[in-house]
């Protein structure tokens, strides 16, 4: 026998999608503000906007732009996963750490949908490997990037970290394997612990795809006194 | 209606909307009583349909286990809240948005797309004898759409 009314008093939410994209984008037009629905100020930033940070950095920076960029992911991927956190926890009354991996994976997807940012996806089947590996479509920051000279999602790659390592305890980094900027279908990620992605960052560098810098992630072993 | 409202306001902008568009207008507006009824009555019987939905269903399904019957009909107490908000403003779009999209990765975990056919017969078949004035034909379309999003789910 099941009991209705018992399921209905479950803590377990009949809540959908916190981030359903008219829901979640309110704002105070008056005041000329947009805000998430719990009040958290957004700003909708213009493609030209983004490829003028591209262009300047690289302009004062050269290939140091690409750190620069990364660094300033790490730093808004802490402050993004702490309002998803918040907003999270508060629309479903239950706490991250306590929502079920898959609704947690979802709220994450929709978000980063309805923040413009394109889809993300995640493929865990390198996980027994220490490694979560990411895809993401519609990049606003690969389609702002200068075509073919490089990764360009070092925001994401820096947001991806920051966002995970908050998440999991563990300080994570985060390597980008394929770029839309450079005509692939989709941008790869691969998120692990700092030793391997440092590993992955050589081979990258040697001219290893992304397929192949997971077989080499996965048939080499860290070793984390070393 | 939300989604008819809107093109409307759109389409009128700083002129008078034509005779056709307030026809259309005043359809939806006469159909929005009889979906007041049908969302009023979901309300009010949310558990009395669903009990009997679930006891029905543990008895078609006698080898299945209780915690992914316990799953799949929480999430069709979901699904039929928020569709019947959707057939209030006769969108199916915001059940899609608000809820279905999200749904999808859940679905793909839980796997249990055989239970949510059958709940989803048994449900229909409960409120087309439940309903009264054949209010079935405004949720139908949109538990429709539900469980046609699930059954895709790969």
């Amino acid at each position: 026998m099941i009991s209705v009314g018992d399921l209905l008093k479950s803590r377990k939410t009949l809540k959908g999608n916190y981030f359903a994209p008219y829901a979640y984008v309110q704002g105070d037009f008056e005041l000329g503000l947009l805000e998430t629905r719990l009040g958290a100020r957004l700003i909708a930033l213009p493609e030209v906007f983004l490829q003028g940070v591209y262009e300047g950095l690289q302009h004062e920076l050269g290939d140091a732009s690409s750190l620069v960029l990364y660094n300033c992911g790490r730093w808004w991927g802490k402050s993004f996963f702490r309002r998803f956190q918040q907003e999270v926890t508060q629309y479903y009354e239950i706490p991250l750490a306590q929502m079920e991996m898959v609704e947690f994976l979802s709220c994450f997807k929709q978000c980063w949908k309805t923040h413009g940012w394109g889809t993300i996806e995640f493929n865990f089947d390198y996980y027994p490997h220490g490694l979560i590996v990411i895809y993401t479509t519609n990049s606003p920051f690969a389609a702002a990037a200068p075509k073919g000279k490089g990764f360009a999602c070092q925001l994401e790659a820096g947001i991806l970290a920051s966002f995970f390592s908050q998440l999991t305890g563990e300080n994570l980094d985060c390597l980008q394997t394929s770029c839309e900027s450079m005509g692939a279908p989709l941008n790869s990620f691969i998120l692990g612990i700092q030793e391997r992605i440092k590993m992955a960052k050589t081979w990258l560098q040697e001219g290893h795809d992304h397929t192949s810098i997971l077989e080499l992630l996965c048939n080499t072993q860290v070793n984390k006194e070393g | 209606m939300y989604s008819l409202l809107q093109e409307l306001i759109h389409e009128a902008e700083s002129k008078y909307l034509g005779q056709s568009d307030l026809v259309k207008l005043l359809q939806e507006m006469a159909s929005m009583r009889p979906r007041l009824a049908v969302y009023r009555y979901l309300r009010d019987n949310e558990v009395y349909i669903f009990q009997k939905v679930a006891d029905e269903l543990l008895a078609q399904l006698p080898q299945e286990k209780t915690r992914n019957i316990e799953n799949c009909l929480r999430h069709w107490l979901s699904i039929t809240r928020y569709s019947a908000m959707a057939m209030l403003l006769n969108n199916p779009e915001y059940l899609q948005r608000h809820l279905l999209e999200w749904l999808t990765d859940i679905v793909r975990v839980y796997e249990y797309q055989h239970i949510s056919k059958k709940l989803h017969s048994l449900l229909i078949s409960r409120l087309k004898e439940e309903l009264p004035d054949n209010g079935i034909k405004y949720i139908e379309p949109f538990l429709n759409q539900a469980q046609a999003h699930i059954e895709n789910v790969h």
